[in-house]
């Protein structure tokens, strides 16, 4: 594949459309030239992040772009991208990556491959993923440009710098649909790709401080259990389990948390669990793939030196 | 009205692969159409209801995996059913060629007010592409609609709202409504029924089923006993791509 080209959208008033960490993962994936194309009505504002990345970036830009211009985004695509052979492009698989990414397949008369799990090779890319919940899986070999939806995690070292060029874009859907947020779209852990949850092993409120140092460096949001925010060691609105949220992030790390089941039934459907606590037989190591048996504390301590 | 439905099976049983060692083997019973297809089909009826017309089911599942869709497609009382034969609609490099003979069936025989589908996690979004090919206005993710063509269309953190103007092709959720239950009559009716059949030809690209030999196990470690266990598994971490 002669080159990849990752879509993003960033609309000032609404918060989706953009995963810095699927743009990371990418970047350690992709050997063939690889470009971020930023849909957005605010350049001015984000021109900084994408020149951070290390990835060289086009941000087109229309104060009156909205993220439900489809049909925009798919015309400014065509026109760049119509006559380039053998390229990728590339989308996250969010629900907005995939209606996107069906619409561009569509109108590039490309092949459309949802819910990627994986991409290997180099000059010829195989893309993979699990057949429903089966130990089937679906390989394709992409000999042609194609699009594909893909969720990768990373953390992208934010002193590389990027070539970022803005350019205008037209604009003609003019709003004709409305976005709606939900009722929780403004808490991020809903929404997550990767988690890091504090139980009461953690012994004390003091000992969040470095759980969300840790956080910070994982590119993590942050939650807990229903024994931390019944105790007001965090909000309520961060307890994950039956009572709040049900969340379901690529990583999962859990803190002393010892795994009853309230609380696991809001997280067993991650993708990746890591699991720390001190005793051996805690239910949570029945579902963590990842762990180790000691003080979360000190572990916590240990990740942040190491990271 | 005329109103097209495409149905398909829900590939929600683990058990429809199962591998041993290299070989994979498919699994078809416990397959039945999809519960999006039934909602799709419940207001594909609805819409005739009001304003007269037909409703044709359409399936590109293979074998006897088709045939069981499209009965239960007629059981709810659809007009006729036709099964796209010697395709596989969940291989992502066959869905142009399958879009394309799709597209070009229709313009043959008149054209369709109303295309309409489940949506599915395994089967790539073939409608953009009818879409595309006939024209039409495509919208996905469909979790309300009325019959004035009202929308809302899910997102991750909030929804579109619209109003789609016809011709348009669908794809919905199980929220936009609650199929009824077929009677016993459409039932036996509806097993004794024609299927129409046309056969198409795939394209030469064809993605492999294999079976996934990732030998899983838990990786844990003990910091009583081995000081180093955070920087193992942080090694750990990084050698299987979860830690960049």
């Amino acid at each position: 594949m002669k080159s990849v080209y990752y879509v993003q959208i960033e609309d000032k008033s609404i918060d989706e459309g953009n995963n810095i960490g699927t743009l990371a993962g990418l970047k350690e994936k992709i050997s063939s030239s690889l470009e971020t194309l930023v849909f957005t009505n605010h350049a001015d504002e984000i021109k900084d992040k994408y020149s951070k990345t290390g990835i060289k970036t086009t941000i087109f830009n229309n104060e009156n772009y909205s993220l439900t211009d489809y049909s925009d985004v798919v015309t400014t695509i065509k026109n760049n991208l119509a006559y380039e052979d053998e390229c990728l492009i590339v989308l996250d698989d969010s629900a907005l990556g995939n209606v996107l990414g069906a619409k561009i397949a569509a109108e590039l008369s490309l092949p459309l491959l949802s819910h990627i799990e994986d991409l290997t090779g180099d000059t010829l890319i195989t893309a993979s993923r699990h057949i429903a919940d089966t130990k089937a899986i679906r390989e394709s070999q992409l000999k042609d440009s194609a699009v594909v939806t893909v969720s990768f995690n990373g953390i992208l070292n934010q002193n590389e710098e990027a070539q970022v060029e803005v350019k205008d874009f037209t604009v003609q859907d003019a709003n004709i649909k409305k976005y709606v947020s939900n009722e929780n779209s403004g808490n991020d852990l809903a929404y997550a790709k990767v988690v890091v949850a504090a139980g009461k092993g953690l012994q004390e409120k003091e000992n969040l401080k470095p759980l969300n140092e840790l956080a910070k460096k994982l590119n993590a949001s942050v939650g807990a259990t229903k024994a931390v925010t019944d105790v007001g060691w965090m909000d309520k609105d961060k307890m994950i389990g039956i009572s709040n949220l049900t969340i379901k992030p690529d990583v999962y790390y859990a803190f002393g948390i010892a795994g009853a089941v309230q609380h696991t039934t809001g997280m067993d459907k991650s993708k990746h669990i890591i699991a720390v606590n001190t005793d051996k037989t805690a239910p949570i190591f029945k579902l963590a793939q990842y762990g180790i048996i000691g003080d979360a504390n000190k572990v916590i301590d240990g990740l942040i030196n190491l990271l | 009205m005329k109103i097209a439905v495409i149905v398909k099976t829900d590939l929600d049983d683990p058990k429809v692969y199962t591998t041993h060692r290299s070989k994979v083997s498919y699994h078809t019973d416990n397959l039945f159409l999809s519960q999006n297809d039934k909602n799709a089909i419940e207001y594909a009826l609805d819409c005739v209801k009001n304003k007269g017309g037909e409703v044709d089911a359409f399936t590109f599942e293979k074998g006897i995996l088709a045939d069981r869709v499209l009965h239960e497609a007629l059981a709810m009382r659809v007009n006729t059913a036709t099964k796209f034969a010697g395709v596989d609609v969940y291989d992502p490099l066959q869905t142009t060629t399958i879009a394309k003979e799709f597209a070009d069936y229709v313009k043959k025989n008149g054209n369709y007010d109303l295309i309409i589908s489940g949506c599915s996690d395994e089967a790539d979004p073939i409608e953009a592409y009818i879409a595309k090919d006939l024209g039409m206005n495509f919208i996905d993710h469909v979790a309300k609609v009325d019959k004035e063509y009202n929308f809302e269309s899910n997102l991750e953190k909030g929804r579109v709202t619209g109003k789609f103007a016809l011709p348009s092709v669908l794809t919905v959720l199980d929220s936009i409504n609650t199929p009824h239950l077929p009677s016993f009559i459409d039932l036996r009716d509806a097993l004794s029924a024609k299927i129409n059949e046309i056969t198409i030809s795939s394209n030469d690209e064809q993605s492999k089923i294999v079976a996934d030999q990732t030998k899983r196990k838990q990786v844990i470690f003990d910091l009583h006993q081995d000081p180093d266990a955070v920087q193992k598994l942080v090694d750990v971490l990084k050698e299987d791509g979860i830690l960049k």
